[in-house]
């Protein structure tokens, strides 16, 4: 029952007024830097070099203080025998779980082979795109390679709210497929053995999102809790064992650790992101993955553009099967319902208390109810969608700057709304 | 991976351009069959439109007043007041309904007036008065939110006064504000007869100057007409279809105003359409099949009054003769281009591949139109422009083929004109055309057969498509033109096939043609593959074949040509 309390501030950590964070796409951008580079500094190099090519170029420094590098390497050295190194992180919107998950990730990776990361954050997950719960297995080798999650399931939505129980199901399925891979098997596979697990979470921590996160917490029962508080008190996770009715934490240690970002004043400065606009250009990203890397495409619109004129896959209705996540469509409408939008491409488990395995994202791109079949724009490859029988439909919105291509405007795109309709 | 899309720093730069807004409705007109449907008093109607609000609120991206009217107008239909007559097991209990009906209120008030009311500076109530909610609906919230239950008869009271309002304050405005069709032709209408009749002018100006004149001028008549090509470019790329009818319009009153064989007048228009061409290929295809669609609408017309429209401008539509004058015409004009095209495809390798590409799926297109269309009335304007596009797809057989055919017709028509004189002296030509596309088709249909047998490998659920073009996401490619078409999303129900068999039987048993013919391959007009049947038109019915039924009426049709 240890307790540490890491924030009690006495010194000062320096703090740099330069530091900043202020990157419209901070996450996506870093996950596509992070891996590549061993420390930090030289992501931070990376990412600004990358920018200097592009109009704005904003200060990016990523800040981590003394106590966030503290509270890793506490994590990071207790590598105990009796159980396998689980880190689960919380906190509320914009505290910087995603980035200490990130910096932990690094510091795991100098110690272990590889560590697996549970994202449970559906609305902006790190390695899929949004409306994905998945598990994604890093090591040091997957240097510049499109990262595949291990397991992946469609949720659909941004977040747990529309479902919980569903949401539940998937994180429980992710965490037990991770132990049975990675945990129980040790004479099989001895590589398989110590593979550390972080599991980032979303931020929504009041209400129903608290009780999902307490849920999680007794189901995953970690080996570590962060707990990444800001200044506004109220809007922080309950200090102490909040998980567990008498307020005692067992055996896992809870770490509480302050946000990185703090005013003279010690009050959390937040960075104000427009998620709507990164889970569109998240989305987009993902898309620009149906083109070869090498080609030049620098802007959202030369994607739009080129998403438009790319020859999609055709599946002939009867081969899959389409599902709605959150709603009942009527029969007659189902096609109304699914043109020009997103779906999780999935695989039919065989058993029925299976989840059907999403494979990626595809767009729905046409309808021929002539001939029978739909038109879908994915990056899967061929050999991995020829398992794809199931269609899921959720509530993951197509980004509207792929349907006002130039000369190329989606029907869904009205003008004439009344406004303030 | 790549970092991209860095440039934009605020999401309105990128992803709000313009006034357009995500809509869940594929057109305006699939919003106002649903606004039609669901203030009809025919229950079924209403059902249909409640239907498809519940596909749109799958998409989700409803606005919460479309939401509110469905909940509103569903919950009535299963209230025994508005729905006298029905009974059963349809209807609610009175406290269920009350239930809905004050669920649906208090989402209404609260769900459109938070969107007009900014922040918490005015109350609920006042907010309401502004846009004029009744009065009776916020009380209704009030009191179902923190009093007792109101009464079924004061929420049903108010349930009607809430459609009222909703009508007056979206769907009746919203109507109003729907850009139709032809208000949109009339609109733009005279901006594009303005600018494609200056860059007309500006290109017979530049022709008028003669070669001594000075050099300063030529500039700047060369700018001018670049100004004028870069305007017509521009209203060519969002409203190609208007563009591509006026400009028709242009063209044949050119050429009416001439005589069919004087064309000195359509002459004149041929710098504008080859410079337009030149920038913008697709133009002078969607021109094309423009004009055979013309001629095919009128051609069914005269078919289906069984006589010739008497006086040529009774119906507005401009002669066949002149429409196939005019075809081949524009055909010389794409065989112009496509020179000078291949010039600039071996120095621009980058984008020839695009280019080439297109066209020729779309020639073939245009072909087979072509051929259809010319089978109907004797038209050796058709037939000449036929054998050009023929020869432009670089397809030797084709040309040969088609030369038979031409030859077939001057015989047919010396030899048994006797018997055709009871029928359209074009009759022959057609029953040629005919079974000549019945052969290519079958043709095709054996090749693909014996690449069925050849490649049995396991067949593949997902697959590229190998020929795609540029249209908008939601749309499907167009095979004349830039633009996408709108799907048809209804589900394809097999009763309503069959009906339609039955409707189809009878419009072909009412023409003369099909007693005569007793070949047993009437029509082939297109052919299907699923699961190794064959679909084949054969006199208007579709009907599935074997292979072995495919093999022997290919045969048969050989000995015929």
């Amino acid at each position: 029952m240890e307790s540490l309390r890491l924030h009690t501030l006495k010194k000062n950590p320096k703090r740099d007024p330069v530091v900043q964070f202020r990157l419209p796409a901070d996450r996506r951008l870093c996950v596509l830097f992070f891996h590549k580079t061993l420390t930090l500094k030289d992501t931070n190099m990376a990412i600004a070099s990358s920018l200097m090519e592009v109009e704005e170029c904003e200060a990016m420094d990523i800040y981590i203080p003394e106590e966030w590098s503290e509270a890793a390497d506490v994590i990071a050295c207790s590598g105990g025998q009796t159980q396998t190194l689980t880190a689960f992180i919380c906190g509320p919107k914009n505290s910087g779980k995603s980035t200490f998950a990130r910096h932990l990730l690094q510091v795991l990776l100098h110690r272990h082979k590889r560590v697996a990361y549970l994202d449970s954050d559906v609305g902006q997950p790190e390695f899929t795109p949004p409306g994905c719960l998945s598990l994604t297995v890093l090591d040091r080798e997957t240097i510049d390679m499109r990262i595949q999650p291990e397991r992946c399931f469609f949720f659909g939505d941004i977040s747990s709210k529309r479902d919980p129980e569903i949401y539940l199901t998937y994180i429980y399925a992710l965490y037990d497929h991770y132990i049975k891979q990675y945990c129980q098997l040790p004479s099989a596979s001895p590589s398989n053995s110590g593979v550390p697990l972080i599991i980032n979470t979303s931020g929504w921590v009041k209400g129903i999102g608290y009780d999902v996160l307490v849920d999680m917490l007794k189901h995953i029962d970690p080996s570590h809790v962060v707990n990444i508080c800001i200044s506004a008190k109220s809007k922080n996770l309950p200090s102490g064992a909040f998980w567990s009715q008498d307020g005692d934490a067992g055996a896992i240690t809870l770490i509480e650790i302050n946000s990185a970002r703090q005013d003279s004043l010690n009050r959390s400065v937040l960075v104000h992101k427009d998620s709507p606009h990164l889970r569109d250009l998240s989305i987009v990203t993902y898309f620009r993955q149906c083109f070869p890397s090498d080609m030049n495409m620098r802007s959202v619109k030369e994607i739009a553009q080129a998403l438009a004129a790319h020859p999609p896959y055709e599946v002939s209705m009867s081969a899959v099967n389409i599902k709605h996540l959150h709603c009942e469509v009527p029969k007659a409408e189902i096609f109304y319902s699914l043109n020009a939008s997103i779906v999780g491409l999935a695989v039919d488990p065989e058993g029925s208390e299976h989840l059907p395995r999403c494979v990626g994202l595809g767009i729905v791109r046409g309808i021929d109810t002539l001939r029978r079949v739909l038109y879908i724009i994915t990056p899967v490859p061929q050999n991995v969608l020829e398992d794809v029988d199931v269609l899921l439909q959720g509530f993951i919105q197509i980004p509207t700057c792929l349907l006002q291509v130039h000369g190329c405007v989606s029907p869904y795109m009205a003008s004439n709304v009344l406004p303030g309709i | 991976m790549q970092v991209l899309g860095f440039k934009e720093a605020t999401s309105s730069e990128v992803f709000g351009e313009g006034n357009y807004k995500l809509v869940p409705w594929i057109s305006w007109d699939d919003w106002n069959l649903v606004r039609e449907s669901l203030f009809s008093s025919s229950p079924a109607s209403i059902d249909l439109a409640l239907q498809r609000i519940s596909a749109w609120r799958s998409r989700g991206c409803v606005p919460v007043i479309i939401e509110v009217t469905a909940s509103i107008v569903e919950t009535q239909q299963k209230d025994s007041y508005f729905r006298d007559g029905q009974s059963g097991s349809d209807l609610l209990a009175e406290n269920m309904l009350t239930m809905l009906y004050c669920m649906t209120i208090m989402r209404l008030v609260n769900g459109i007036v938070e969107k007009t009311r900014k922040k918490n500076e005015i109350s609920i109530g006042e907010a309401a008065d502004v846009i004029g909610i009744p009065r009776m609906l916020i009380d209704i919230r009030h009191e179902c939110s923190h009093r007792d239950l109101p009464s079924l008869r004061l929420v049903r009271l108010a349930s009607r006064k809430a459609l009222d309002w909703l009508k007056d304050y979206y769907w009746e405005p919203q109507k109003m504000a729907i850009p139709y069709p032809g208000d949109q032709t009339a609109n733009f209408g005279k901006e594009i007869k303005s600018k494609i009749r200056e860059l007309a002018f500006s290109l017979d100006v530049k022709q008028a100057t003669p070669s001594d004149s000075p050099v300063i001028k030529r500039k700047r008549s060369k700018k001018h007409i670049n100004k004028a090509l870069k305007n017509v470019l521009k209203l060519y790329s969002s409203f190609p279809l208007e563009v591509v009818s006026i400009l028709l319009e242009f063209l044949l009153k050119a050429q009416e105003s001439a005589d069919v064989a004087n064309s000195s007048q359509l002459d004149d228009w041929k710098p504008l359409i080859i410079k337009w061409s030149k920038k913008e290929p697709d133009m002078l295809l969607s021109l094309l099949g423009e004009v055979v669609h013309m001629i095919e609408t009128r051609e069914a017309l005269k078919n289906e009054s069984g006589e010739e429209l008497k006086p040529e401008h009774k119906s507005g539509f401009p002669r066949t003769e002149h429409l196939s004058y005019l075809f081949k015409w524009l055909v010389g004009n794409l065989k112009d281009l496509k020179p000078s095209r291949r010039k600039v495809a071996t120095t621009e390798t980058v984008n020839s591949p695009k280019v080439k590409s297109l066209p020729k799926s779309t020639i073939i297109h245009l072909l087979g139109k072509c051929l259809t269309v010319s089978s109907l009335g004797n038209n050796h304007h058709l037939a000449s422009a036929a054998s050009v596009l023929a020869q432009m797809t670089g397809n030797h057989t084709l040309v040969q083929k088609l030369n038979k055919l031409a030859s077939l017709h001057a015989s047919n028509t010396n030899t048994v004109s006797e018997v055709v004189d009871i029928y359209p002296d074009s009759f022959y030509n057609h029953e040629e055309m005919f079974i000549k596309q019945s052969a290519q088709k079958l043709e095709h249909l054996k090749q693909k057969l014996s690449h069925k047998s050849g490649t049995e490998e396991t067949k593949r659920r997902w697959s590229v498509v190998k020929s795609w073009k540029a249209c908008p996401i939601g749309m499907l490619p167009c095979d004349v033109g830039s633009l996408g078409v709108v799907p048809v999303l209804d589900i394809v129900n097999e009763e309503e096939e069959e009906e339609e068999k039955k409707s189809c039987g009878k419009r072909e048993a009412d023409c003369p043609l099909v007693v005569l013919d007793d070949s047993n391959v009437k029509k082939v007009k297109c052919c299907g593959e699923e699961d190794g049947l064959f679909g084949l038109m054969i006199g208007g019915l579709w009907k599935s074949v074997t292979e072995d039924e495919v093999m022997n009426i290919a045969s048969a049709v050989r000995i015929l040509v």
